[in-house]
């Protein structure tokens, strides 16, 4: 296989990795927002979100498992065979592979203990620090660390995070929670929480980005200049679109129809819908962008 | 020069995957870029622009006529930050064009080559 092909694969690899993992954090955050609720509709929702977070969890460590093999492969230049039995070198070996087998293990420890606690009260708290963890780790396996730059590997560990909990509570919203008649006061109780929880998602997303693209371009903006067209910027300028859309679309769910729950809820699990779509395509324009080359300045 | 339309659109442009600006490039080298040397060089030293795993770091080099030589397997060089350095066999007169792939720090794989001569 030639480097292109594997480095498509990769990305795709890494585009359903980070969707698998919003689709996680999503899972876990929703509960939280329905712990009060005392419908059938929020304990039937509750369980469901079980069920999502054991499925994005098993993809995830697919996607993960499939990331390595493909990534071996690449760095060796071997076939498939060959390329796994190096897979051992490059963890003990570089310092993203060992960060790869933490975030490798604890995503598997996630889905281990989330299997394990099918029909008993799910540990919310500790899944939540696995999913840290499996955040820490992935921005251990990017430049941040590489350089020592210390500020930067909790900056995108955040940023994961952040990025998990927006992107992932809208899919728990559209996937799981809005998808029959709900109970009228839960319903919009969990719309607010689910609109202060995007903001306040989507307010870290931003901060921790422009924290760390201020590092990384350092002090150079030529690859967003328009002289520059490459596929690599196309690309960016479509995920910047869809995260615009996906943030217009989040505000006129709060701005337009909140105010209109319970009785405009199909209205906004529509909405909810079209917003989940808009995400999913913008964390695949960003897996194609983080594993792209950007034109030089 | 930074205006702040520029840094709306760095840090929209960082949204969701705010490292993608950074793979490992050559910055420095030896021999250099289009240098001619007296004689055959012992070593190929690449200094890249971040930090690279020496482990999965190829450096090939190519004559004129279309031979193939390649270098040792290279090692990080204790004397620079970010460098690489490989041994190559005694090379004679000519011109040769320097193969690079390099694996950055997150595993990005990065090519590229530049030409040196060996005086006669």
């Amino acid at each position: 296989m030639d480097d292109a092909t594997l480095a498509a694969l990769r990305t795709a690899a890494a585009a359903v990795f980070d969707i698998a993992f919003a689709a996680m954090a999503g899972a876990l955050a929703t509960p939280a927002l329905l712990h009060d609720a005392s419908s059938s509709w929020a304990a039937q929702r509750v369980r469901r979100c079980r069920r999502l977070f054991t499925a994005a969890a098993t993809t995830a460590l697919l996607a993960d498992l499939a990331w390595m093999a493909l990534q071996a492969m690449a760095m060796t230049e071997s076939l498939p065979v060959e390329a796994l039995l190096a897979v051992g070198g490059i963890v003990a070996g570089t310092g993203f592979g060992r960060a790869w087998a933490v975030a490798t293990l604890a995503l598997a420890a996630s889905l281990a203990l989330a299997s394990a606690c099918r029909y008993r009260a799910f540990p919310l708290r500790t899944l939540g620090v696995a999913l840290a963890l499996v955040a820490t780790a992935q921005a251990c396996t990017g430049h941040a660390a590489a350089n020592g730059i210390g500020w930067l590997v909790p900056t995108m560990a955040v940023h994961r995070l952040a990025t998990g909990l927006w992107a992932g509570g809208v899919f728990a919203a559209a996937l799981v929670v809005l998808r029959r008649s709900p109970d009228g006061v839960d319903v919009a109780r969990y719309a607010r929480r689910l609109s202060t929880l995007a903001t306040a998602a989507l307010s870290a997303v931003v901060l921790t980005g422009a924290a760390s693209g201020w590092h990384s371009l350092g002090g150079s903006l030529a690859p967003l200049e328009p002289a520059q067209a490459s596929p690599w910027s196309v690309a960016l300028e479509i995920k910047l679109a869809l995260v615009l859309v996906a943030v217009a679309l989040g505000g006129f769910n709060r701005f337009a129809v909140m105010p209109s729950l319970p009785g405009a809820w199909p209205r906004f699990a529509r909405v909810l819908r079209v917003e989940s779509a808009v995400l999913l395509a913008a964390l695949a324009a960003a897996a194609w962008l983080a594993g792209g080359e950007p034109p030089a300045p | 020069m930074i205006t702040p339309l520029r840094l709306a659109l760095a840090t929209l442009a960082a949204t969701l995957s705010p490292l993608a600006f950074a793979h490992a490039s050559l910055v420095d080298s030896f021999p250099a870029k289009g240098q001619t040397l007296a004689g055959s060089p012992a070593e190929i030293h690449l200094t890249f622009n971040e930090h690279v795993e020496p482990r999965y770091c190829r450096i090939k080099l190519v004559s004129d006529a279309g031979k193939n030589f390649d270098a040792d397997r290279p090692s990080a060089d204790k004397t620079k930050p970010n460098a690489i350095v490989a041994a190559v066999p005694v090379l004679k007169p000519g011109t040769y064009r320097a193969r690079w792939t390099a694996v950055g720090s997150d595993g990005h794989k990065t090519h590229g080559d530049f030409k040196f001569t060996i005086a006669k």
